[in-house]
């Protein structure tokens, strides 16, 4: 699609998803291959654990234009690597933290904790997303210049 | 803190004022074998900045002013570079701000120094004058410190120091009280196991109440976090929103000076210097092209915001970034609005204690459940 084209079909957001290779990723594969709808504005990057996922991986997602971010893992006590996710919790505390003194909407940034089991929780999960990001519309961010 | 003074200091006379009697005492604790090395702040041949020395020779110390009127390069930095290979057993005695000292303790959790025989010796700190203020004019500079030393009145120091409710932070193994002590006199409070040790080398008794320099300080420090309060309440405001927080850094000319002078910026090599953020020319013109242009080069924001998410649980407000910053952006004061309430979400204080763990490598079973949205 040409860059006209793009701009005549309005806009659509895009969101980030952030998955931990032993559950949530495999939530998501069993709910791709369970064929359950969910919204295509998500993009997945592969992680081996939640913790591996930097604040500022999450803050470059935002610079860049993405509207709203996500980061999934195993839920406490389940972690693969036995703790990863507690340390994942508390990185996200201060990533809220750092979004809300600069005023920026935390609410584009979300944890949640899916196992491999739930795939249908993972399409709700990303439906449920997917609507808040989109009652919210654009990144400010993106718009803006002097970046 | 580690208490350990039960209450009680030495009162030590000090008829030529508190750089006088520091650098006596800091000669006595050296004859007497207390220490092997000093390392204290000392004005520079040109006279026109601070920096701290490591003296061997105890004649040299007539020269050393243990309360500068700036702070240049952070004193943890300085013991950093005394110990990052480790602690070979040399006794030394460092003499620096309680920022600074907060500074070293964050450093020791990051492994980047090795207390085993440093002993440090914190003052009650008037503040700091700024540092281009100082080097533009290095005579009205000490004058005005001189003024504010002898005042107590921080108004023509930094904002960041106007704002700081632990500079009479006793986070040192002695800690000098100058405030709301007799006049011609200051106060040493050991702290800890090595503060005991220390001042019995120097052959001190603690006996003196410590009070009422107490009383004065938590009166000091109660006006100042309320000084501290309205003045984040205005930057918050100011802050807001990105558009606001990019006013804020408008001036931000990339050159990294604030990263580069932070103690707990530690890292050989930093994400934000790194071939990572290096994108490909069609990558930044899809970014222009939506937002119809885009300043070059970019990631100006990314660079404060993940240094911020990096370092701001440990930061200790010293504000040696604003002070590096060429541009006069509010570097330190936005990064200590930012700690102030990042640092109370986890119950942490830097510098408070080297035994604590820093909040991002440690986790408590339940906790923090309204992050899991």
């Amino acid at each position: 699609m040409t860059d006209e084209k793009k701009k005549e079909a309005g806009y659509e957001h895009k969101i980030l998803s952030f998955c931990c290779n032993w559950c949530s990723y495999a939530g998501a594969d069993l709910a791709g291959v369970s064929r359950l709808q969910m919204p295509a504005n998500f993009r997945t990057i592969r992680v081996m654990c939640s913790s591996r996922v930097n604040p500022v991986y999450v803050f470059t997602a935002l610079e860049r234009g993405a509207d709203g971010v996500i980061v999934t893992g195993c839920h406490p006590g389940d972690c693969h690597y036995a703790r990863g996710n507690y340390f994942t919790r508390r990185r996200q505390a201060l990533l809220e933290k750092v979004l809300d003194e600069i005023g920026f909407d935390r609410e584009r940034v979300m944890l949640r904790w899916i196992s491999a089991s739930e795939g249908p929780e993972f399409a709700d999960t990303m439906e449920e997303f997917d609507s808040t990001i989109r009652s919210k519309g654009k990144n400010p961010l993106s718009e803006e210049v002097f970046l | 803190m580690k208490e350990g003074h039960k209450g009680l200091g030495v009162l030590m006379d000090a008829p030529d004022g508190p750089n006088a009697a520091i650098r006596e005492m800091l000669r006595k604790g050296h004859e007497g074998g207390a220490c092997d090395a000093i390392l204290v702040p000392m004005k520079v041949p040109s006279g026109d900045s601070y920096m701290h020395v490591l003296v061997e020779d105890v004649e040299m110390l007539d020269r050393a002013a243990p309360i500068s009127p700036i702070l240049t390069v952070q004193g943890a930095k300085a013991v950093t570079s005394i110990t990052r290979r480790g602690d070979e057993g040399v006794c030394i005695a460092a003499v620096m701000r309680p920022c600074e000292a907060e500074a070293v303790i964050e450093l020791r959790k990051l492994f980047q120094v090795d207390l085993g025989h440093i002993t440090i010796i914190t003052m009650d700190s008037p503040g700091a004058v700024p540092l281009q203020e100082f080097s533009r004019d290095p005579e009205e500079g000490e004058r005005v410190f001189a003024e504010a030393l002898a005042k107590w009145d921080d108004s023509a120091m930094r904002p960041i120091c106007q704002t700081c409710e632990k500079s009479n932070s006793a986070v040192g193994d002695l800690h000098l009280g100058l405030r709301g002590v007799e006049k011609g006199k200051i106060l040493l409070i050991p702290q800890g196991e090595k503060g005991l040790e220390a001042i019995a080398k120097l052959g001190l008794t603690p006996d003196h109440p410590i009070d009422e320099w107490k009383q004065a300080s938590d009166k000091a420090m109660a006006r100042k976090r309320g000084t501290r309060k309205s003045s984040h309440e205005d930057l918050r405001k100011r802050a807001s929103g990105p558009g606001g927080l990019l006013d804020l850094l408008g001036a931000c000319i990339n050159c990294h000076n604030c990263m580069r002078v932070c103690p707990i910026c530690y890292c050989k090599q930093c994400k934000f210097d790194s071939p990572e953020l290096r994108n490909t020319s069609a990558d930044y013109l899809d970014r222009a092209d939506r937002s119809g242009c885009l300043r070059m080069p970019s990631d100006m924001l990314l660079f404060h915001m993940g240094r911020m998410s990096h370092m701001v649980l440990s930061c200790v407000s010293c504000g040696a970034c604003e002070d590096a910053c060429p541009t006069g952006v509010p570097v330190a004061q936005l990064f200590s609005l930012v700690a102030h309430d990042a640092q109370e979400r986890f119950e942490y204080m830097p510098g408070r204690s080297s035994e604590e763990k820093r909040p991002l490598v440690t986790f408590q079973f339940e906790e923090f459940s309204e992050v899991e949205d």
